[in-house]
This record gives structure tokens, sequence and C-alpha cells, in this order.
């Protein structure tokens, strides 16, 4: 007991750093991604914007796909890819290639959600302006959206950090796959605890700081 | 100049084809206030929108100053879009920006400098009346300062031509007549072309140099607003312009008058009179008086000024010896603008 209790604060702290890791270059590819995907969605079904029906249906088609795969098995079926993309199989590194690709799937509809929450009127009006499609993304979209944008950021981390526990499958680390290893195949109950704990708190501060910033974007 | 040759849209619906403008023709000129009325659901906000290209036509064109706004493409319709400012029922201002920023980002859709922007918006402000406002958001202001912000935005890149899409339809009646002043003023002092599509005909009557009145996608009528609203030539636009008047006549009144002054070789009706121009001035009734042994009484009548003239409306009931009555009809047939027999 004394040399594992000995070993959890760097345990704690390794897998501390790699679930970071993971979900904060995901999340910032995945949000990039997503909302260029959520606007190409919301674009494609607006008439004044660039009603294409095919196109529409086709990335629709593709984003259900992606998230009607369960995680786990996205992971494993994901593996040669990940390979081809940062040349390894294994570790945290190999984990972001296929939560970058499930969580782009599932921010792009929550940025499409977003995007059907602005006002119909602004989009017109910008149109009406003359603006090309960029600009009303940038300069309408995105500040119009910003609020229910930063939630759905929120969300998606939160998301994440569950996806992230699944990385020790394939040797991803992290405190999800600290907590299996130690806390439950070893019965040491109290690595268990201490994970769950860790995951509530930054659930926590993370949902905190999402709504903060949430309020602080509203201007209606 | 903006002409509309043979124009319909039509639009694709799983309940079949919906004909929202069907086969109109017609044009603006250059400098006018036109009015475009009719019932929701009439075709005027497709209509409306075929200008700036937001609607596309299924046939006929659009011509704006001789460029053929459905065959644009691009580059070349934003164009046309920066030359052609609109204003909405409900404003559709961004609520993320400030109203300088709102003001602004026309401007920057057209490309000017930042400081170009800072001192254009400013003007902009001034011509609209909201210099003091430029830090707020649009949450705070009042309908018709966000409506001075819509006209503001719509003209900030020197707009010839203005789309007004029911500017006051969502506006208390004094702040409506503000906005209709200002939009007055700006047609005088700037010369741009106003298209104001509205259901409500007291906009017509208070701004607009001629009015088109549309019905299920076709158009019924075009006139000089007076013309039309004194003279109409179609039933559709008679039963518009009376269902506006709001004036329905208790019908036990009447019927409670016809039964007691009808009778033996004895006339009694109810008459409707509109007179116009001069013979809106003209003391009729007090010559009728004189002239002939009849009795009349007024039940109801209004005065009311379309583009500074007056046209009256009066509800009288008349009654006399069968003969006297004839005299009388036929004079004030001769007077007035048009009689029209109510019961």
């Amino acid at each position: 007991m004394i040399s594992s209790r000995f070993n959890l604060g760097s345990a704690l702290l390794q897998a501390f750093g790699e679930t970071f890791y993971m979900v904060l270059i995901s999340l910032i590819i995945a949000v990039v991604l997503g909302t260029l995907l959520g606007y190409a969605l919301y674009a494609t079904a607006n008439r004044y914007l660039e009603k294409r029906a095919w196109l529409n249906h086709s990335l629709s088609f593709i984003v259900n796909s992606i998230r009607s795969m369960p995680f786990i098995i996205l992971l494993v079926v994901l593996l040669p890819l990940s390979a081809i993309i940062v040349g390894t199989q294994i570790g945290p590194t190999a984990v972001i290639v296929p939560l970058v690709i499930s969580s782009t799937a599932f921010f792009s509809r929550l940025a499409e959600s977003a995007f059907a929450g602005v006002d119909k009127g602004v989009v017109e009006y910008a149109i009406s302006s003359g603006a090309s499609l960029w600009r009303v993304f940038f300069e309408i979209l995105l500040p119009e959206a910003s609020s229910s944008l930063i939630s759905a950021i929120t969300v998606n981390a939160i998301a994440l950090l569950g996806s992230s526990a699944m990385a020790g499958t394939i040797g991803g680390g992290g405190i999800g796959d600290l907590a299996i290893r130690y806390g439950y195949q070893r019965f040491q109950t109290d690595i268990m605890i201490i994970c769950v704990v860790c995951l509530l708190v930054i659930v926590q501060v993370l949902q905190l700081i999402g709504d903060h910033s949430s309020r602080k974007a509203n201007k209606r | 100049m903006i002409e509309f040759k043979d124009l319909s849209v039509h639009f694709p619906t799983p309940q079949g084809v919906v004909r929202a403008v069907e086969d109109v023709s017609f044009s603006v000129e250059d400098g006018e206030v036109f009015g475009i009325v009719g019932s929701s659901g009439a075709g005027k906000s497709t209509l409306l929108r075929t200008i700036n290209g937001l609607e596309k036509p299924s046939s006929g064109t659009v011509l704006v100053n001789g460029k053929s706004v459905g065959d644009l493409r691009s580059k070349n319709l934003r164009d046309l879009r920066t030359g052609i400012g609109m204003i909405f029922q409900h404003f559709n201002l961004a609520l993320g920006k400030t109203v300088e920023a709102n003001v602004a980002f026309p401007l920057r859709v057209a490309g000017k400098g930042r400081g170009e922007i800072r001192q254009r918006v400013g003007e902009l402000l001034k011509l609209v009346d909201l210099e003091d406002k430029k830090d707020e958001y649009p949450s705070r202001l009042s309908g018709g300062q966000k409506q001075r912000v819509g006209i503001a935005r719509a003209l900030a890149n020197d707009a010839h031509i203005l789309l007004c899409d029911e500017p006051t339809s969502a506006l208390d009646p004094d702040t409506a007549e503000s906005i209709l002043c200002l939009l007055e003023r700006l047609s005088r002092e700037l010369h741009i072309t106003i298209v104001v599509i509205t259901h409500e005909l007291g906009v017509v009557k208070r701004i607009c140099d001629r009015v088109a009145v549309m019905d299920r996608g076709r158009l019924v009528e075009i006139g000089p607003t007076y013309e039309v609203f004194t003279r109409p030539g179609e039933e559709f636009t008679q039963r518009l312009i009376e269902s506006d008047e709001d004036f329905r006549l208790p019908e036990h009144e009447t019927k409670d008058f016809l039964d007691r002054t009808r009778g033996d070789g004895y006339s009694a009706h109810i008459l409707k009179l509109v007179y116009t121009g001069e013979s809106a001035t003209r003391p009729i009734l007090n010559e009728l008086s004189r002239r002939f042994p009849v009795e009349f009484n007024i039940i109801h009548g209004r005065i009311e000024y379309i583009q500074q003239r007056p046209k009256g409306t009066l509800y009288i009931s008349l009654s006399g010896q069968n003969a006297d009555f004839e005299r009388a009809l036929d004079f004030i047939s001769a007077s007035v603008q048009r009689v029209e027999q109510i019961a």
C-alpha cells in the first residue's frame, strides 16, 4: 500500500497531464472544424445563403454516420488512420485522431443549432447589404451566436473528458484510465475515489467557466 | 428606375407550386415614393425581394437601372446590393453589436477604411438623430430608435433605392408617424427612390406618390395614390379601402330608420358620399336643404388627407317625396365624386 500511495502523486499528475493534453488539443481542433462544418450544414439549408439540398443531405449523412458509432468502436476502427496522420497507434496522441473526428461531428450539430438560433432576419439583412458568405459567417453569425457557441464548447469539452476515459484501451492514459486500471482492476478504492472526485471537480469548474462566459457574451 | 417585366416567382412546395408573384409588369420611377399594398400572402414581400435579388424570378425580368437582377451573380449581385438599402418590420439589427457597429457593418461590406467608416457613421447617426445612442446595444433601444438605426444602416453606402418591408407595422402610431416623417424627409432631401410594402393603407396615403394594389400574386391596379384611393377602378381595391375605413353602420339603426320613414310615395335611403378636391370644401348639404324639400341626417363623416389633398366620406340618411328624393339624389350625384346607396 505504501509503495502504491507513493506512486499515486506522480501517477495522478501524469494522468492529469495526459487528460488535459488529449481534451484540449481535440477540443481546439474539433471546435474549429465543427464550427465550419456546422456553418456548411446551416448555409446549405438556408435559402438566402447557399441552399443546396444534395450537399446538405450528404454532409448530414456523414455527420450522422460518425455520431452513430460508439466511441470505443470508432477508437479501434480509426487506429490505422491515426498511424497515417500522427504516426503512432498508441498513446494520447493516437487517441486525439478519433477524439477529433467524433467530436467534430458532435460539435457541428451543436454549432448548426447555435446558428439556427440566430434571428433569420439579421442574416437576411446581412445578405441584402451585399455581404459575402464569409463575412456573414465571421461578422454576423459568430458574434450573434457567441453565447450559444460557448455553451456548446462547454458541453463538448465535458463530452470529450468522458470519451478520453476510453483512451486506456489503446494505452492513451489519462484520469479515466487510471481509475479503471488501479481503482477497478486492482481494487484500490481510494484511487477510484480520488479519480472520480478529480473528474467531478473538473466538470464542475468547466461548467462554471462556460456558464459565466456564455452569460457575458449574451448582449440580448 | 426599377422595371418589372412579366415577372413571375413560383415556389415549389410539397403541397404544390405557390405562385407568389404572377405575371407582374410595371415600373417605379427614380425619386418617387412607391407603395405596394395588399393583404398578407398577396406576394408583396416576394416582389420587393426580387429588386435586390433575395428572390429570383421564375420567369420575366426585374431591371434595376437597366441591369437584369436575376442574371447577376456573386460579386456583381453583391455590388448591386450595396447600392440598395433595406429596412424591415422587425428591424433585424445585430443584437450583439452596438448601434455604431451595426451602422458600420454595411460600410465594412463596401470595403471602406477605418477612418472613413467612423466619420460616415457619425454623419448617419446625426441624420437619424441618434448620436447619443452610439454605444448602446439594440436591446436598450425603443422600437422607433431601432428602426432609425435600420434606416441609417440602409443608407450607409449612399443607397439610391430604399426598400421598406412593413416599416411601421411593429410600431405604435406616434412612433410610426415619426418614421414616416423621416422617410418623407429622406426622399425629399436625398432624392432616393423608396419602395414601401405594407398592409397599412395609412402609410401609403401618408407618403406614397403612387401605389400598386396586389392580390394573390397579381397586380390589380396601379396609379397615383390620390386617384386610386378616391377613384378605385377595381372592386378589390374598393373593398380594401372600405375595410380600412373601419366604419360599419349598425344594422338595427338602419332598419329602424327605413321602417319609420318609408311609405306610400315616400323614399328613404342611406347614402355614402365620397367627395374629393374642391367639392370637399363646397357646402353641398347646405344647398341640399335650401333647394329641396327633403330631410337628411348626418350619420357619420370624415375628411382625410391623401398626399395633402382632401377626401371626404359622408354617410347620410335622406328621405322625402319620391319626386323630391329623385331630384335631390340627382343634385348630390352631380356635386360629389361618388354616391353609393348603402340601404
